[in-house]
């Protein structure tokens, strides 16, 4: 397929990669040269330089036979009329970043409609509400709902006292015998991710992923050797889009939330829209700020500024203020390793949230949702047995699947069921699947 | 150089351009036609002094409509001009309300004429009148309805004139409720006004009918509702409520007090299908919740003294309602409360009822303005780089408004402490007495304590500390700002028809 991304920044190159990566023709349009060059070093994409807004450049960009056309630049305006545009150009599938409020919700979704927009995301939005959701399972580094929320994945990194190390999983599973509510499906260890097999036995500072339903979250908490309270006290660093909406959903569930933002204008803004949040006017960087605000008795402390190094920064003052939970937002992908290095509890990445977000429009009806990690290769898919598939009326174990690809769950009427060798699959179930990304096309075959 | 006159030389339609005399002929007016009513009652009743409130009526009535309608109004006014006005529509109006009181012989002095006529055009209904059951229905009608002008013309004053010009720290009365961040009542102060006026008016008919359904005779029930709905206090019996002795009639007063002493921008809103906008203005909540707790805390402490009773109950929770709305009708006799819950009707007095209503005060607005100010203050402490919002109710006010609100504060103590030395020292009342007299007073309430306790006139205190309570009266009820720069543009022309020098010097010794 055709694709056209709009917008080089952080967010639009990322996904133009992950789409050129998934062997799809991709155009990359930016009206800042600069930037335009300095993705060209590292994408294997098509350039056009100019307006995305602009007849002359999307055709120049291919729209007219482009199938989906992805508009992330930082203004909303652009962004949507570019989806009109491509709308009108034949384009079967848009998807928009949009920032505004007023524009993502319902009382925006006829202007929505009127502008041909199929999609709407927004990496500030996705950042926020994923951060909210590990704020509910503290001490996990990744938390995504599926199927609705009847699923959880997991991603959480083994502490050296967790009761769980030291155990292969298949005298894990024993344990549990004869009902499972969880499943781990991928490890990460040193950098290295494998599809989850019985006789593996976990180490400390394993990165587990794991599919749970409702009913496994706690027995989980326990074994990952997690604290299970939810934090009340939490300091924002950055008072940025993300900054606000997090404030928001912590204050309405009565947290005291404490934001400190640099800029005076903004802090103002944020005071008179949050009604009962503390917000500081300062650097995020000021030790003398931090302390003076009590930062060592946050539960947690969230840096999610623009700027990495202050995030990274701030983030190891508050660890070292004493600080329960740190949670930093990284931009460039490749601190992601120092920043566990350095004793940071969780970072997480605006550009996976959008990757998702996109991911699952591209691959086609089938599959419902795709997560990736920041750290990590393995995907992990949503999707519906089809009729007559191969998958269809077979049992799990004698599928011919490859290797690297693990059944996690089932959801059949409702239930979320922690999949099993011996289950049967029947049509119209929803499967959740652990993966490499080699084996998607594999797996596409043996479900569609 | 131009003078600016006080009298505009400008025609505009064909007629003289002037505000001042367009509003003087205004009142003017509405006084006569006030009068020509009371004959009306008075020649119904039968009473002897009919003829002369007709004539009184017309020789003030009939000039002062061809004036009104002789002269238009700028459409723009300085805001010195409008305080100029406010001050000429009361001061005229309480010059000619001592009239009905003279030419029937009700009152044979001036001052204690004036003394009635301002304590009725405030609402305040601090009398100087005993033996109220034997005076005929016309001065007794005509007293009831100085108080209904006032009402509603400090309505209309407050809610739709003054918020345009906005020296009070109270942000869009009527234009947008303090915590709605609404639309406008009406695009203009006129439509605005026309609304007010027609709320007040059902609102009197629907009071003075649920009076006379329970058990008020007609006359009484038309003078009560007068004198309920705009907060007043004036009754037509010296005992007061007291003498009609109905629970019932004691319930619909409570009622009708605490709608009269709540905004009636919020009231219109409701009218117009949004009924919870009540409910939603945390003003109105936080207005209810300090009635209740001061009437709470009186039927505790007297509970507690003379033994819980359905009519002690009842009696202090209606006294107590009387005085936070700033209305003003006796019935149980503080007196012989308990010093504390006394001290606690002061503040209730000073406090008064919320900002947009026929009541009087400090306003319930502008203490939950100091109450954030200071709020803030305290956490400002704890978290020195916080930034400062203050909020009254769940909106951000500006610091500007706060600032004025405190400006505000000063002026209403400032002008409060003076009053009260000043009737002290003039009036030689005792330190309870003064202070109790000029709360009241600026308040609006009308019931003080000690020797001007209910079941006490005012004649007891003596004229020097009557000109006192006449300005702290007339203070109160507009606002202050009226009463201290409603001169301005008086002594602005004088000074341009001095020779130059001495002007000179004179606006320097009044710049300090």
């Amino acid at each position: 397929m055709h694709v056209i991304v709009f917008g080089a920044g952080e967010v639009g190159v990322h996904i133009a990669d992950r789409l050129s990566r998934e062997g799809h023709d991709v155009a990359l349009i930016d009206r800042d040269a600069q930037r335009i060059s300095e993705a060209e070093e590292r994408l294997d994409v098509q350039f056009v330089v100019g307006r995305g807004t602009s007849p002359t450049v999307l055709e120049q960009a291919g729209i007219n036979k482009a199938g989906l056309l992805v508009a992330v630049t930082n203004n909303d305006e652009a962004n949507l009329i570019s989806a009109l545009m491509g709308k009108q150009a034949g384009v079967e599938t848009t998807i928009v970043r949009l920032q505004a409020d007023a524009l993502r919700g319902a009382e925006g979704s006829r202007l929505r409609k009127s502008m041909g927009v199929d999609y709407v995301i927004d990496p500030d939005f996705e950042t926020a509400q994923e951060i909210f959701e590990l704020l509910n399972f503290p001490g996990a580094t990744e938390i995504f709902p599926m199927v609705g929320g009847e699923i959880m994945m997991i991603g959480a990194r083994l502490v050296p006292d967790a009761p769980m190390v030291g155990q292969t999983l298949n005298e894990l599973a024993r344990q549990f015998e004869p009902h499972w509510d969880f499943l781990v499906g991928a490890v990460t260890r040193k950098g290295k991710t494998i599809i989850a097999r019985q006789d593996l036995k976990l180490e400390a500072d394993d990165l587990l992923r794991i599919v749970s339903n409702q009913r496994g979250r706690r027995q989980l908490l326990g074994l990952l050797g997690l604290q299970t309270r939810t934090p009340r006290r939490v300091m924002l660093l950055g008072g940025g889009h993300t900054g606000r909406i997090l404030a928001e959903r912590l204050q309405e569930r009565g947290a005291f939330v404490t934001i400190v933002e640099r800029k005076i204008e903004r802090a103002r803004e944020l005071a008179e829209r949050l009604e009962h949040c503390v917000v500081l006017e300062g650097e995020i960087t000021d030790p003398e700020l931090l302390a003076a605000e009590e930062i060592g008795r946050q539960d947690v402390v969230i840096a999610l500024t623009g700027e990495d190094d202050a995030n990274i920064l701030a983030c190891l003052f508050a660890k070292s203020a004493g600080a329960h939970e740190t949670v930093a937002v990284i931009h460039r992908l490749a601190l992601l390793g120092l920043v566990h290095e350095a004793g940071i509890d969780v970072a997480i990445s605006p550009r996976t949230a959008i990757a998702n977000a996109v991911l699952r429009s591209v691959r086609g009806s089938e599959i419902a949702a795709v997560t990736t990690f920041l750290e990590g290769e393995a995907e992990v898919l949503e999707l519906t047995v089809g009729e007559s598939s191969l998958a269809e009326g077979s049992v799990i174990g004698e599928l011919p699947l490859p290797k690297d690809v693990l059944v996690g769950a089932i959801v059949r009427d409702g239930n979320a069921e922690i999949a099993r060798g011996r289950t049967k699959l029947r049509d119209q179930d929803r499967v959740i699947v652990f993966t490499m990304p080699d084996s998607t096309a594999a797996v596409r075959r043996i479900f569609g | 150089m131009r003078a600016p006159s006080a009298l505009g030389q400008r025609e505009r339609f064909g007629k003289r351009e002037s505000v001042y005399a367009n509003v003087m002929g205004f009142s003017l007016a509405i006084a006569g036609a006030g009068m020509v009513v009371c004959a009306i009652v008075e020649k119904l009743d039968g009473g002897s002094d009919a003829m002369k409130f007709l004539v009184a009526g017309l020789v003030v009535g009939v000039p002062g409509l061809v004036v009104w309608r002789r002269t238009v109004a700028p459409t723009r006014l300085s805001t010195a001009t409008i305080f100029a006005s406010a001050l000429t529509v009361w001061v005229t109006l309480v010059l000619v309300g001592t009239i009905p009181y003279l030419v029937t012989g009700v009152l044979h002095r001036f001052d204690l004429a004036l003394f009635e006529s301002v304590s009725g055009f405030t609402t305040t209904s601090s009398t100087i009148l005993s033996g109220l059951d034997s005076l005929g229905k016309g001065v007794l009608l005509w007293r009831a309805m100085t108080q209904w002008f006032g009402g509603i013309g400090v309505v209309v004053f407050l809610v739709s004139v003054l918020p345009f010009l906005n020296p009070a720290g109270i942000e869009h009365l009527g234009g947008v409720a303090p915590q709605a961040g609404g639309e406008r009542l009406a695009p203009r102060v006129r439509e605005t006004a026309k609304r007010l006026v027609l709320l007040y008016l059902g609102f009197t008919v629907i009071v003075a009918g649920l009076y006379r359904l329970f058990g008020m005779s007609s006359f009484d029930a038309l003078a009560h509702s007068l004198t309920t709905v705009s907060t007043g206090g004036f009754s037509t019996h010296d005992a007061s409520f007291a003498y009609f002795h109905r629970a019932a009639l004691e319930w619909v007063a409570i009622v009708a007090m605490l709608l009269a002493g709540g905004n009636f921008a919020l009231y219109w809103r409701a009218l117009r299908g949004k009924p919870f906008a009540i409910l939603r203005s945390v003003e109105f909540r936080v207005y209810l919740a300090l009635v209740s707790l001061v009437g709470l805390v009186a039927i505790l402490s007297n509970g507690l003294r003379h033994g819980m009773t359905g009519a002690l109950v009842r009696r202090t929770l209606f006294t107590t309602v009387s005085i936070s709305t700033t209305t003003g009708y006796r019935l149980a006799n503080f007196e012989h409360w308990s010093g504390s819950v006394q001290l606690l009707l002061i503040f209730a007095m000073a406090i008064g009822a919320m900002a947009g209503s026929t009541g009087s005060g400090f306003k319930v607005y502008r203490l939950m303005g100091i109450v954030g100010h200071v709020r803030r203050h305290l956490f400002r402490q704890l978290h020195p780089r916080s930034v400062p919002v203050v909020r009254i109710g769940h909106e951000v006010v500006p610091d500007a408004v706060i600032s004025r609100i405190l400006g505000f504060f000063g002026l209403f103590m400032g002008i409060g402490a003076a009053a009260t030395i000043g009737v002290a020292a003039l009036g030689g009342l005792d330190l309870r007495t003064a202070i109790a007299a000029v709360t009241t007073t600026m308040g609006n309430v009308g019931i003080g304590l000690g020797r001007l306790g209910p079941g006490h006139t005012f004649r007891a205190v003596p004229a020097g500390g009557r000109w006192v309570l006449m300005g702290a009266m007339l203070t109160g009820r507009l606002e202050i700002y009226p009463v201290l720069l409603g001169l301005v543009p008086l002594a602005r022309s004088i000074s341009d028809r001095l020779p130059r020098r001495l002007s000179r010097t004179l606006v320097r010794l009044g710049r300090g």
